[in-house]
This record gives structure tokens, sequence and C-alpha cells, in this order.
């Protein structure tokens, strides 16, 4: 009969941690476990087999660089009230709406405009494409792109950086944080199961370039 | 990313603790919260088939549900598994949306459940937050973060030898095996 093996022995043995001479003696314990019927050994064998395999099934990939700093400040920004101070009106806010020609909605039936929506906001040079993609029971799809509408007038732009396009974008409704997005170096951004009563935008667009736009997102 | 921990400090506080923090408006608790869960929330949107772009944005909204359900949430040591649910729940959501809207070709693949077992995962993750760290802390970076650290590695973060990782490992999952057992019986 050989020595039973600890826990901890078995665990090293099915993942191959045990030098040779011991691993041997723990499959002999095991062999000598379904021979005489250790359910207690047997059973604790089992499980950390199990273990393994559902471990496997389920592997924590990291995060993206900006989500835990999104995530944590999703916090702070909830516990105070929105601080709007900084932010100024656009200068245009262009739907379609209204103009679907002005923002390159062309030749569309009134059907198939219900269904989209652009919205365009503009101050100095930057400018913010929104586009209302769908709009679901569970919240709207919103895709956006930032511009500068004048790259020789931006300080990140000229000085070969990437322009104002790590920028910062807040879903609020009645003064509450619903949602923020970070644009990719492109400048775009998405976001799915946006609460349909959004009704402010805060774009952040760094340098002092903030815009805050009364803006109502839902196409229905 | 785990921290680096000395000896001597009180033992890291449970979910439950750091809800009753988040209630009383410690920032600092939030962020162990995202800390120990961000990767969890975020990996379950991605087996249910997202790209990395969407499941980031459940993550989010899991997260803001949180925010919002935590005068009402009622089994605080269930953390783990509220928020995988949310998570799964909302990642449905957003795979049916995309089903609508793309080509065949482009929607994402279709599954019923890419987690065979979810209950399994689930009773698995609730068990961990009832270990506790450091054992928590082991076991995730051990057998479920993504890189697959060495034992070097995780010794370095937790602030502890080398030689003694194995037999806390041993240690660790027989605790959890009885937590698991004990949650059977109940």
């Amino acid at each position: 009969m050989t020595r039973r093996p600890s826990f901890t022995e078995l665990v090293d043995w099915l993942e191959d941690r045990l030098p040779e001479d011991r691993a041997s003696d723990v499959a002999a314990a095991v062999g000598d476990a379904e021979r005489i019927g250790d359910h207690e050994l047997l059973d604790a064998a089992a499980w950390i087999r199990a273990f393994h395999r559902d471990s496997g099934s389920l592997q924590h990939t990291p995060v993206p660089d900006d989500l835990q700093d999104r995530l944590r400040a999703l916090f702070r920004d909830r516990q105070r009230p929105w601080e709007s101070a900084g932010y100024l009106p656009p200068h245009a806010v262009v739907d379609s709406r209204d103009l679907p020609r002005a923002v390159g909605f062309r030749g569309g039936s009134p059907a198939a405009l219900a269904e989209a929506r652009r919205i365009v906001i503009e101050r100095d040079a930057i400018r913010l494409v929104l586009e209302v993609a769908e709009q679901t029971e569970d919240g709207l799809t919103v895709h956006g792109t930032i511009t500068v509408a004048d790259p020789a007038a931006d300080p990140d732009v000229s000085q070969g950086r990437p322009g104002p396009l790590a920028a910062s974008v807040a879903l609020t409704s009645k003064g509450r944080l619903l949602r923020r997005v970070t644009t990719g170096p492109d400048g775009r951004f998405s976001a799915v199961l946006v609460p349909a009563h959004v009704d402010e935008v805060w774009l952040d667009a760094g340098h002092g370039r903030k815009v805050r736009a009364e803006v109502e997102l839902a196409l229905r | 990313m785990l921290r680096p921990r000395s000896g001597g400090q009180q033992p890291p506080p449970t979910d439950a603790a750091l809800l009753d923090r988040c209630r009383e408006g410690d920032a600092s608790a939030w962020d162990e919260i995202v800390r120990r869960y961000e990767r969890l929330t975020f990996s379950v949107a991605l087996r249910n088939g997202l790209s990395r772009e969407d499941a980031a944005d459940i993550t989010q909204i899991a997260f803001v549900s949180l925010y919002d359900s935590l005068g009402r949430l009622r089994e605080d040591e269930r953390l783990a598994s509220w928020l995988m649910t949310v998570a799964r729940r909302q990642s449905w959501r957003v795979r049916n949306a995309a089903r609508r809207l793309s080509p065949l070709e482009h929607a994402p693949e279709e599954t019923d459940d890419p987690l065979a077992d979810w209950e399994t995962a689930t009773v698995l993750h609730d068990a961990l937050a009832d270990l506790g760290d450091p054992c928590r802390e082991l076991l995730v970076a051990l057998y479920f973060e993504a890189e697959e650290p060495s034992y070097a590695e995780i010794a370095d973060r937790m602030g502890r030898a080398i030689g003694g990782i194995g037999p806390m490992r041993g240690r660790c999952l027989a605790k959890l095996r009885q937590i698991m057992e004990e949650g059977d019986d109940r």
C-alpha cells in the first residue's frame, strides 16, 4: 500500500509539478484508491480536475487601457453634481430631422430618415457628428466622430500629436451621467444600449475646448 | 493588476464590506470592486461573442447598473455572479441587435451559450469571493488570468516567497472546495 497523498500533492500531481518518483507514488496511490473504492481520495482528484476544466472555460482577459479609468470615474462622477464649469454652448447644432441634406442625408424616404439620425455639433474648430443608428427597447446605438475643422489652428495637430481626438464625450439626462466614452485615435467612438432619455451631450476635447449641447438623441 | 502587499496588514475587505463603504460614498472601495471584477465582467461579454469595444461598453453598463443598485442589492456576497449575469444579459441584447443590423456574414457568431455550464461558472466565482483574499487573488492569478503569470511573478506581486506559492495554492484550493461543497449542501 502506498502512502496516501495530501490534497496539495494531488494538485501537484495533476499539474505535473511533482518529481518523477513522487509522481509515481501518487499515481500508484490513486490506482489503489480505485481498486479499494477510496472515494475520499477519488473525489478530491475529481474535484481538482473539474476545477481545472471550469477555470479554463472563463479566462479573465485584461481590459482596454482606458476602461478601468472610466469605471473608476463613474463612481466619482455620480457622487457629485455634474461639473458643468467651462462648458460652452455650441455655435451650431444641425439635426437630420430638421435639415437632412445639410448633414449629408440625401434622397432618403421619410420612413428611412426616421430610422436613423445624424446630429452635427460645432463650436470653433471642433465638430462632433453623432449618428443614432438604432433604437430598441434596450436603448440606442450611437456612433460618433470628432474632427478638427481647422487643423492648422489646433495646438495638438500643429505639434504633430494626435489631434483633439483623445476626447471624452459624456451623455447625461437631467444632469445625471448615463455614459462616458473616450474616442479612439481616429476620433471615433461607438456606444450601445445608451438610454434613450439622454438630453445633453458634453464634449471635452482638451485644451479647455468644452462644448455642451442640449440634444435629445431618441429616434422616437 | 494585483498590488504587492507587505505583511502585517489587516485582511482585505470582503465584497459586502466594500459595498457598504460605497454606500457611504467611499470612492476607494469602489476602485477595489472595479479592480476585482472588471476583468471578469469584460471576459463574460467577450465570451458571449462581442468585440472588445462592445465588451468594454457592456462592462461600463454593468458597473453603472451596480452603482444604481447599491441601495437595493440584497445578496452582497454574490457580487461576482450579479455582475456576470448583468454582463451576460446585456451581451445577449447587443448580439441580438447586431444580428438585426448586420449582414449574416458579419453578425456575431450564434451560440446558445458559450459558457457551457453557466451555473458552475457563477458558483465558482461566488465561492472565490467567499474565499476572500489573499487566496482569491492567488487562485485567480494562477488559474484565471489569460496571461498565465509565472509563480515568480505572482510571488512578487503578492509580496510572498516563491517557495510558499505552491503550498498556499493547495491550501486555498482545499478551502475553495470546502466552500463549494458547503454551498451544495445548503
